[in-house]
């Protein structure tokens, strides 16, 4: 270990550029394996004034996290945009077209999040960029954390805007047929490796 | 079957009665629906997204029993057209009837071509009462000026409307005319029930 941190101060001399500053802030955290069976990815919006629920069924997540070491916490999700569904036959034809994810050119999302803090009440916020469609924007996922043994169950949910990131193009870049805002909920369950 | 006989039918055959009514109610519910959809405001949006999808299906629903249609018109000879009719009311008559025939097919055909080229379609597919795939129509897949074109087709869709409107005031009033002026029983050869009471009076 000693080892690893001093190399880490040698490559550190180099110029700073080279970004080691991170490295040496902190140990990164322990790293935990989704249970992709018990986990989901989900988000909900508005079709013509009725709402829906939905899921993406392929994601990945490398997730480092410890409550007592959350400055070298991390969380990295890539989404296969073309996995959504939402139960319905006709929505999910249109998603992964180019009006909305784009699949074939953007085929996935990815939130990166780097900051992760813990607030008053016990639960934690993860800050980070979201890019949807190569639109990379800010994103502040708020979330809460059970931790028993090895095991963990993470909730969080945060509502952002599908127009942010330009998904919904020609005739429904407004809110007349499908509501801008979108709900995004996350409920992971994974295991300490 | 020679063709006096048939000719000497008084009546259409079931067949060709029951496709006539369901036609005919089909067409009418369409016109409402369709008057009713193109109208509704921003507001009413998702009764508006529901119509459209009914209309879509009940729209190719007329095509395909149209079809079947002519199919049975070609194979089974409808009844004479009665004595004493002037040579300009029979060609009325046929040219009516065809040109029923002509806008069963071309309103449908017209409204999956507007379907098709519409803005909104690739991201919304037709699903026939929420269950048969309907492809677009492939001819205007990278067409680019959508809403123009588009428009252009809404217009002949409507255009094919309105003369079925027209086609049916026609039709329905010379059926009256037939059955309480001139008492031919022109109506009666493709009314089951009134056939039937009719029958059971007599």
């Amino acid at each position: 270990m000693l080892r690893i941190a001093l190399t880490a101060a040698a490559l550190c001399l180099a110029p700073m550029i080279l970004g080691c500053s991170d490295a040496l802030a902190a140990e990164p955290a322990a790293v935990w394996r989704v249970d992709q069976a018990k986990s989901t990815l989900g988000f909900s919006g508005t079709q013509t004034g009725k709402s829906f629920d939905g899921v993406f069924k392929r994601f990945e997540a490398e997730i480092r996290f410890e409550p007592a070491n959350l400055e070298g916490s991390s969380i990295d999700v890539t989404v296969d945009t073309a996995s959504a569904v939402t139960g319905d036959r006709q929505r999910d034809s249109a998603l992964p077209g180019a009006d909305w994810f784009a699949s074939k050119t953007f085929p996935e999302a990815r939130f990166v999040a780097n900051r992760i803090t813990k607030a008053s009440d016990g639960s934690f916020l993860a800050e980070g960029d979201l890019t949807i469609r190569d639109v990379k924007r800010p994103l502040a996922l708020p979330f809460t954390v059970e931790i028993n043994g090895n095991d963990a169950i993470a909730s969080g949910e945060v509502s952002l805007m599908r127009s942010d990131f330009g998904v919904g193009r020609g005739e429904f870049e407004t809110g007349q047929w499908v509501g801008l805002d979108v709900r995004v909920t996350i409920s992971i369950a994974a295991e300490r490796q | 079957m020679s063709i006096a006989f048939a000719s000497a039918q008084s009546r259409y055959t079931s067949v060709a009665i029951i496709l006539h009514w369901v036609i005919a109610a089909l067409i009418i519910g369409q016109i409402a629906g369709g008057l009713l959809m193109v109208n509704l405001g921003e507001s009413q949006s998702a009764l508006k997204f529901e119509l459209f999808q009914w209309h879509k299906s009940f729209g190719i629903t007329i095509l395909v029993l149209t079809f079947i249609r002519i199919a049975w018109r070609l194979t089974h000879r409808p009844p004479a057209l009665p004595q004493g009719l002037k040579s300009y009311e029979r060609a009325l008559a046929r040219l009516t009837h065809v040109g029923f025939y002509v806008l069963l097919v071309s309103a449908p055909v017209a409204g999956w071509a507007l379907v098709s080229a519409s803005p909104f379609a690739a991201s919304v597919q037709t699903y026939l009462f929420g269950f048969i795939h309907l492809p677009h129509l492939p001819f205007f897949e990278g067409l680019e000026n959508r809403r123009e074109v588009a428009g252009q087709i809404a217009e002949v869709h409507k255009l094919i409307a309105f003369v079925m409107i027209g086609l049916l005031v026609l039709h329905i009033g010379a059926a009256l005319k037939h059955h309480f002026l001139d008492r031919d029983g022109v109506l009666l050869r493709m009314a089951p029930f009134l056939a039937r009471r009719k029958s059971i009076q007599s």
